[in-house]
């Protein structure tokens, strides 16, 4: 654990000139939570800053082909891939903290109706997404390189945010999602809290499973 | 691991690419000792070190370092091995001391104090980032991050290419300093035979992927000698082909060069040359030009 954190911290550390762009966008995603509520400001706030902190920290490693000095540390090969991972996590994290300071924000100041379980919804639903979209983008990072996971979270970034999106409004089933999100089932219907693990379960189970790909890919990778 | 084990030892190791074949690599690197690892490029020694350090699997042979295998102790030989790269592999955001900070994390016997002294020593200035540093600063930066944790072995992959005399006098100079513990080995890759020279106690000469040369520095340069000498007769030169590999000749004149001098072979020349055959002892670069196939007699040319 104290290894991860030290390759974490160091991320960190090497990103903290780029921290002002993460700062500028969650800027942005504040209009989005006129139109979109609560779950649209933490889905794109953490999605942001995962995108930011963990895309820009496979950039540096890539740019200065560091991955091979990683791999000189004593320290088994496997705990680069985890920092990565952990990174993930606390980057969507960080952005529903962000998130959170928006919503509380655009709540306090009567600009829209914040609910409690739209919070939540959005809280869970904010960091499966990042999960399922960028646990696949790690393992293509230590399986191919920074070429094919570049191109992956493109492909990614594009498809879901904006086709996807897109696409599920002109489903009749948004109709439900928002009576979720408004509270107009109860504040915790059950529907909402069986979708709630069950969701919380597949991204679970993605993590590891790209975690455990991500691992034996790397352990197994030359470095030329 | 006992004293007179080798610190690093490969033994059969091949790996094979496109285009290229490393093969049958045998080599020892003793406590105490520098091996200056030579050849010209695409001869395999980045491929060879990058078996050595496990950042590439060899598809055939063993590789044992500090009497270890990487599939067993991989983070106990990483803790004892330093490592300076060929091409530049810091993080050039971050600043000398910082790098100093986070590779003591790591290593259990870093030695902070030592790697400020080391970082004098040099003139290279901790609280610049890497990317504001000199390509000489920065191979320095990485030298002494190397140093720092006193590794038993160290390896340098042409940690002298690029850089200034200077720079390079300064390098050498703490080799030198560093094996003066008679327990430590530094593995010393280089194309640049001079700094090789200076430094090395074994030499191995790597061409082709495969070793054409490999011994004690000081065995190697009293065994290849070139021979001068005016022939008796132009019929005589077959006779000197069978006793010596590499033989120049201009009409009668003869310059022959030989990898395994001895008297005796001198005897038997001054049998076939008219008057005094003189004796040259050759430099490492004139041997590994020779064996590089840049120097070809003429008679094979012929």
């Amino acid at each position: 654990m104290i290894i991860m954190w030290g390759l974490v911290t160091k991320d960190y550390y090497l990103l903290r000139r780029q921290a002002w762009w993460v700062l500028v966008l969650l800027f942005f995603s504040y209009f989005f939570g006129f139109r979109g509520g609560a779950a649209a400001v933490l889905t794109i706030s953490s999605g942001i800053t995962a995108y930011l902190l963990v895309l820009s920290s496979l950039s540096i490693e890539d740019k200065n082909n560091s991955l091979s000095f990683l791999r000189l540390l004593p320290m088994p090969a496997r705990a680069i891939v985890d920092a990565k991972f952990m990174q993930l996590v606390l980057g969507g994290l960080l952005g529903e903290v962000c998130g959170l300071v928006i919503v509380a924000f655009i709540s306090v100041t009567g600009l829209k109706t914040i609910t409690g379980p739209e919070v939540i919804w959005g809280i869970i639903s904010s960091l499966a997404i990042i999960t399922i979209v960028y646990s696949p983008t790690l393992w293509l990072f230590f399986r191919f390189g920074m070429q094919a996971a570049r191109i992956a979270s493109f492909i990614t970034w594009f498809a879901f945010w904006f086709g996807i999106v897109t696409l599920w409004q002109r489903f009749t089933i948004v109709t439900l999602w928002q009576k979720l999100y408004m509270g107009s089932m109860g504040p915790f219907p059950l529907s909402l809290v069986a979708a709630g693990v069950l969701l919380a379960l597949l991204t679970v189970a993605c993590f590891v499973f790209f975690l455990v790909l991500a691992r034996r890919a790397f352990v197994r990778r030359e470095m030329r | 691991m006992s004293a007179t084990q080798p610190l690093i030892r490969l033994s059969g190791v091949s790996k094979g690419y496109p285009g290229f074949q490393l093969q049958d690599i045998n080599l020892e690197l003793p406590p105490g000792c520098i091996l200056g690892f030579a050849g010209p490029n695409g001869a395999g020694k980045t491929t060879t070190i990058r078996i050595i350090t496990n950042l590439i699997r060899p598809d055939g042979g063993r590789v044992e370092v500090l009497g270890r295998t990487w599939d067993r102790d991989e983070v106990a030989i990483k803790s004892r091995l330093g490592y300076v790269p060929e091409d530049n592999q810091l993080y050039e955001e971050a600043t000398g001391y910082w790098l100093g900070n986070f590779l003591g994390r790591y290593y259990p016997t870093w030695d902070d104090a030592f790697f400020r002294i080391l970082l004098e020593k040099f003139h290279v200035p901790g609280n610049k980032t890497v990317k504001q540093l000199s390509k000489g600063n920065r191979t320095k930066l990485a030298v002494a991050l190397a140093l720092a944790h006193r590794p038993e072995v160290l390896i340098l992959d042409e940690p002298t290419s690029g850089v200034d005399p200077v720079v390079r006098h300064t390098l050498v100079q703490e080799l030198l300093e560093v094996i003066q513990d008679e327990t430590r080995g530094v593995f010393f890759s280089s194309h640049i035979i001079e700094d090789i020279e200076k430094v090395a106690d074994r030499v191995t000469y790597i061409a082709g992927g495969r070793i054409a040369l490999a011994g004690d520095k000081e065995t190697i340069l009293e065994q290849w000698q070139e021979l001068t000498f005016r022939l008796k007769d132009a019929d005589l030169l077959r006779q000197v082909q069978r006793l010596v590999p590499y033989v120049k000749e201009s009409g009668l004149e003869v310059a022959a060069v030989t990898g395994a001098y001895n008297p005796r072979l001198l005897q038997e020349l001054r049998l076939l040359a008219v008057g005094e055959v003189t004796r040259r002892p050759l430099g490492l670069e004139e041997i590994m030009l020779i064996l590089a196939g840049n120097e070809r007699p003429k008679a094979e040319e012929a």
